[in-house]
């Protein structure tokens, strides 16, 4: 590290590195091939165009009502939908704490954007009670998923090296692109505060950069795995594989995860039965929101049914992070809405309720304007009725914004987990 | 439709690279019938490291995002004219590059320079003892200080290690002007690193 040249180099990898392999938003093409309006010829032109952008502006805005009452859900006892901006939810009591289930592990940031330790923490005090390293000769933890027993989580971890002078370039990068994941089992006893890390034994070679995301079901005997172009569930005990893929190949308009990641990319009924999962790009670039059956014979994701799809249109709903309910009833979504004309004002996020059953949102809270942040689902009770999730209630960010702070919602309040605020990346209950 | 101008903080596979995926150009060559599945295809493989490029160089995700976004809708646009599908990631790069020159520009005439944000989440860890934060900070805010011809000539050489020629080629200019560009560049980055402690 003596050059100047050694320096910018590691300087600049650093910084890209900035970017994780997973925060890559999908392509959007579908409207790149702008509709010209048509142009009005001769005098006609000088006074109906005006009036034609009034009429359009006078649609839109009836358009944008109509969808704000109708489609987005009903508000859940509160009447904030007409305020020109929202803050989210009031503040509930600090009984809404023990709602959900008392303990959640987090993967902070440590190694650069990675987790060096896995933190098992109170969901009531918010107090660090275990910490949890990597065994030899892995490094970092990079995904985490809970079972319903609330002691025992799944841990994903590999290695991880430092890129020091004089390795960037293709090289350095392509030995880290091949570092195999594997998986642990996290036991923890809350009596002795305790924890054990025990390897789980999976089959396949898992490669890091092809792994999207991870849940285990919640009796932990198996563990869906996103390969992005197809699922993998392993039996754990026996190591056994079945795959989903989507007909036809390798379809590559099809991908599966959410965005950034945000949240849970999985989600499971309780009874192991239905995994619910986001699938992104396809015909029109709709996001969908499918729940694929388990026990049904099968390889294709196409055969998974489709709860709610969200069109890549501004004016309609969006969504980044969905979950379904315990009991399959409902599929809780951090939904977003624009107006048509993105940079204006008049748009939010907020928490919406969809019925697994007939796609309809149900209702929806604690809703934010969009320039505040964004939200998250991170756990669901049985029926939906307590969450918890992350919405941008924080210290306010460098760009106008609000850092994220953990909470439970429940009854339309939100109640902050304490030291819950945004410093992690991946949490699970 | 990035649900919040700055999104999350993020975590994925770890030290995974900036050019992950097939080799250049393989991706647009595999069969595809469509051009979009062509462009996604490519997206797919590139897209890290594009984002990666524009960061560097505009020092704000979203604007990264937003800029490599706008090169692949370009490339998916102008796919029918693209006489060599093999060049799309070098049309890509270029487009990149220009869109990233294009909202510095902008920044310029419209505002002061947004500055550097540094992720909060990027903690350095404790075995890498060879470059500080700070130092990084300060070498970065040094990179963007310098001209938009002298800094893509620094990042395409030092960043992505391309040979002199390739960097030419995507810039648009002679090898020996790279080469001429990246030794200033290193000589002013002296100075100012110099000047600052």
């Amino acid at each position: 590290m003596n050059t100047m040249e050694d320096k910018v180099r590691l300087a600049l990898r650093e910084t890209g590195e900035e970017i994780s392999p997973h925060s890559v938003p999908p392509l959007r093409l579908r409207g790149t091939r702008r509709a010209r309006l048509p142009r009005i010829p001769g005098r006609w032109g000088t006074w109906l165009t005006p009036l034609a952008a009034a009429a359009a502006v006078a649609a839109v805005v009836a358009g944008s009502l109509a969808i704000s009452a109708t489609f987005h859900g009903r508000a859940r006892n509160t009447g904030q939908a007409a305020a020109a901006r929202w803050h989210g939810s009031p503040v509930g009591p600090r009984s809404a704490l023990r709602k959900v289930p008392p303990y959640f592990v987090m993967l902070p940031p440590q190694a650069l954007i990675y987790a060096r330790t896995a933190l098992v923490r109170s969901t009531v005090t918010g107090r660090v009670l275990a910490t949890v390293s990597p065994p030899r000769p892995y490094k970092v933890f990079t995904w985490v998923s809970g079972t319903a027993d609330n002691h025992t989580f799944v841990l994903a971890a590999q290695r991880w090296w430092n890129i020091a002078s004089g390795q960037a370039g293709m090289r350095a990068q392509n030995r880290d692109n091949t570092a195999p994941t594997v998986f642990f089992r996290l036991t923890f006893d809350p009596h002795t505060r305790t924890t054990q890390l025990t390897p789980l034994t999976i089959p396949e070679k898992v490669r890091a950069t092809n792994l999207a995301g991870m849940a285990v079901s919640p009796d932990g005997t198996r563990l869906a795995l996103d390969f992005r172009k197809s699922i993998q569930i392993i039996t754990l005990a026996t190591g056994a594989i079945r795959t989903w893929t989507w007909p036809g190949g390798d379809r590559i308009g099809n991908w599966i995860g959410n965005w950034k990641p945000m949240g849970q990319i999985f989600s499971w009924s309780a009874d192991g039965r239905y995994l619910e999962f986001q699938q992104w790009g396809g015909p029109h670039e709709t996001m969908r929101v499918r729940v694929l059956d388990t026990t049904t014979p099968g390889t294709t994701l196409a055969a998974a049914k489709i709860v709610v799809g969200f069109p890549y249109q501004a004016g309609t709903l969006a969504t980044t992070n969905t979950f379904l309910t315990p009991d399959g009833t409902k599929v809780v979504a951090a939904t977003s809405y624009y107006p048509p004309h993105h940079s204006g004002p008049g748009g939010y996020v907020q928490i919406t309720e969809y019925s697994a059953r007939t796609g309809k949102p149900l209702f929806h809270e604690d809703r934010f304007s969009a320039s505040i942040g964004y939200q998250e689902v991170l756990w669901a009770s049985p029926d939906g009725s307590a969450l918890v999730i992350s919405d941008p209630r924080g210290a306010k960010d460098q760009y106008g914004g609000r850092n994220n702070i953990l909470g439970v919602l429940a009854g339309n309040k939100f109640t902050p987990i304490p030291r819950g605020t945004y410093s992690g990346l991946f949490f699970a209950w | 439709m990035n649900p919040h101008p700055h999104g999350p903080a993020v975590v994925g596979t770890a030290g995974a690279p900036a050019s992950a995926g097939p080799p250049v150009g393989t991706a647009a060559a595999r069969p595809a019938d469509t051009a979009g599945d062509a462009v996604t295809a490519l997206y797919e493989a590139h897209a890290l490291g594009m984002i990666r490029l524009a960061h560097i160089m505009l020092g704000d995700r979203q604007s990264a995002e937003d800029v490599v976004q706008e090169a692949f809708c370009g490339l998916y646009r102008r796919w029918s004219h693209l006489a060599d599908p093999g060049s799309a990631v070098h049309y890509v790069r270029s487009a990149v590059l220009n869109h990233c020159r294009s909202v510095l520009r902008r920044r310029t005439t419209s505002r002061a320079p947004r500055a550097a944000a540094s992720s909060p989440e990027s903690v350095r860890s404790a075995e890498s003892a060879v470059l500080t934060r700070e130092e990084r900070d300060e070498i970065m805010r040094a990179v963007r200080r310098l001209p938009p011809r002298q800094r893509e000539a620094l990042v395409l050489r030092f960043y992505l290690d391309l040979p002199a020629e390739e960097t030419a080629t995507t810039m648009g200019i002679s090898p020996s002007s790279v080469r001429s560009a990246t030794h200033r560049a290193l000589a002013s980055l002296g100075r100012m690193l110099q000047e600052q402690s």
